[in-house]
């Protein structure tokens, strides 16, 4: 029986780290990559490099609009993030907190958004924001990454608000205190873990974001990472496998330092029982 | 207060917080559906051109059209592919994670990486690692014998698919892991330990205690993961385009090729339309069928307004 035991606990570990490995070794592989010559990487097949490199970091920073792209993203993923919490815990607290007629279709509705067939309704999206003068702006982004943001963001705060004892609001009305002022003296003030993540996801979700970038916005300074990223490496007929590899790395560092401060938090904003 | 003024206001206030959640989903796709049907009738080719209505004459053309027909297929086998296998695939994975181990909370925060970058930059890792003469994949099973020549990962047309959907599984698996294992947190700790005293076995508890607790995120997860995997574009068209052949080419593909390199998009609105009817034929089954797991359980104020 205790032999048992050990085979299983040391083949979960095996498949725990095969998993993790699977997961992460990319990335470590395509570090290595930024630092050896364009050259080398299409020739050498060998594991260890023979000559380390900075210079397409040099073409990354220097001769790319790498700095730009990645200001522009930080602009359209903080318009995002503004704009969506406000939405989701206003949501959230309506759909998990209120009582009223048609919450759960109302629920339902919301969810319904995934169903949209992005990659081809951005032509009517594309005028009716030309209609809104939202085209070619950050802000015209930033709202459709609002609206597939919001939905989801809305359910995954559900768990936390559930979790979150009913006594404090009922204490709150007995003592004749307003629902609006309950929401933002009681439940927003507790909700703070759920709201990181909720502000964590939104920003992922913009800063991943390829499609509406692409058609939205068409001047070149104002082109976030994703668009900026894709030009440089799938506009040639070959691929520059260096400079390439210094764009991902280039891409995944700010993810990778806000997921070394932050990153923590996420599963447990998004569990019952946070505020324990 | 008596209770018929609270539950009113209580109403009230659910709506206005609602509301401007609703009045963004409704501008950013209830209108663009509605003109994007308008357009559909239209034989406007460009955007902005000139053009004038033709009725129902690009769906006749897609219904008789086998590229269009090839694609819905393509699109179901990729639907079938990445959504329910990624669920599946997270849940597992999720039970796996959830007993504690070291290195649990390293794990819990890194995992989600791959779903936290740009579908660019997974491109390019898999593009790279795939690469047929100096990609780390095929150099290391040719080190190992396993092959002799290298695997064409994205260029054979019968493995350019799986490949894909291997890619796509890589990105959204993370994501898919940590909702499911912030849900098995949620579940009440001492339901298991009254279970344990009952002397329940390992089965036994995942039957009678984990699975009912996850059974709602596993519905939601099946309806929104279905909708957002056949709803891939992205990774897809920077990693085949749809290519080689039409290997890989799914109704989004096809339809954002057909707009925006083939000229019409008239007749790619109409298939967006057709794909987009499918797709909500498929939520109201779903939804029907899982009715039950989309209630949404709110008890507050229950006793106050009763």
């Amino acid at each position: 029986m205790k032999l048992q035991i050990s085979i299983f606990s040391l083949l979960r570990a095996f498949v725990i780290v095969l998993i993790m490995f699977i997961l992460l070794a990319p990335f470590l592989w395509i570090l290595l990559a930024s630092f050896r010559p364009n050259m080398e990487l299409v020739r050498n097949q060998s594991l260890i490099p023979n000559t380390l490199t900075i210079e397409n970091y040099v073409s990354l920073f220097v001769k790319s609009g790498y700095w730009q792209w990645i200001i522009n993203s930080f602009i359209v993923a903080t318009y995002t993030v503004l704009i969506s919490l406000p939405l989701i815990v206003a949501g959230a607290y309506s759909v998990y907190r209120t009582h009223y007629w048609g919450r759960n279709a109302l629920s339902l509705f919301l969810l319904s958004v995934y169903i949209f067939p992005t990659a081809l309704l951005v032509i009517p999206i594309f005028r009716i924001f030309n209609g809104l003068s939202l085209v070619d702006s950050h802000l015209g982004c930033a709202l459709l990454n609002t609206a597939f943001a919001v939905p989801f963001g809305i359910w995954l705060l559900q768990a936390f608000l559930k979790s979150l004892p009913p006594e404090l609001e009922e204490a709150a009305a007995v003592d004749g205190v307003g629902r609006m002022r309950t929401l933002f003296q009681i439940i927003i003030p507790q909700a703070a873990p759920g709201i990181i993540a909720i502000a964590m996801f939104a920003f992922i979700v913009s800063w991943t974001e390829y499609l509406f970038a692409m058609t939205l916005l068409l001047s070149n300074d104002l082109h976030t990472l994703p668009i900026g990223l894709t030009g440089i490496v799938f506009g040639q007929y070959r691929v520059n496998w260096g400079f390439a590899a210094a764009g991902a790395v280039g891409s995944a560092v700010p993810v990778f330092f806000l997921f070394l401060i932050v990153g923590r938090w996420f599963i447990r904003g998004i569990s019952a029982g946070a505020i324990k | 207060m008596n209770k018929q003024d609270f539950r009113s206001r209580d109403a009230r206030l659910g709506f206005l917080l609602v509301l401007p959640a609703v009045i963004l989903v409704i501008l950013v796709v209830i209108l663009p559906i509605i003109s994007g049907i308008q357009i559909s009738f239209t034989s406007q080719r460009v955007v902005g051109s000139e053009y004038e209505f033709i009725g129902p004459k690009n769906y006749f053309e897609l219904f008789g059209d086998k590229q269009f027909i090839a694609s819905l297929g393509k699109s179901a086998i990729w639907v079938l592919a990445n959504g329910f296998f990624q669920t599946l695939a997270a849940l597992l994975i999720a039970l796996l994670l959830n007993q504690p181990f070291r290195g649990q909370n390293f794990v819990r925060t890194w995992i989600i990486l791959p779903w936290a970058v740009p579908a660019a930059v997974t491109a390019i890792l898999w593009r790279w690692m795939f690469d047929a003469s100096a990609g780390i994949v095929n150099t290391t099973m040719k080190g190992m014998d396993l092959v002799q020549k290298p695997v064409l990962f994205l260029a054979n047309p019968d493995i350019a698919g799986a490949s894909l959907t291997f890619v796509n599984s890589w990105r959204y698996i993370p994501f898919l892991t940590i909702i499911f294992l912030a849900s098995l947190a949620s579940v009440p700790e001492e339901e298991y330990e009254a279970a344990q005293v009952d002397g329940a076995n390992a089965w036994l508890q995942f039957k009678t205690i984990t699975f009912p607790n996850l059974l709602p995120t596993l519905t939601v997860l099946g309806l929104v993961g279905t909708l957002w995997a056949s709803n891939v574009f992205d990774i897809i068209w920077m990693m085949t385009r749809g290519g080689p052949g039409d290997a890989t080419t799914t109704v989004p593909v096809l339809m954002y090729d057909m707009a925006f390199y083939g000229y019409n998009i008239s007749k790619a609105t109409a298939g967006a339309i057709i794909f987009l009817f499918l797709l909500i034929i498929f939520a109201f089954v779903f939804i029907f069928a899982n009715r039950k797991q989309f209630v949404v359980a709110s008890e507050t104020f229950q006793d106050l307004s009763k």
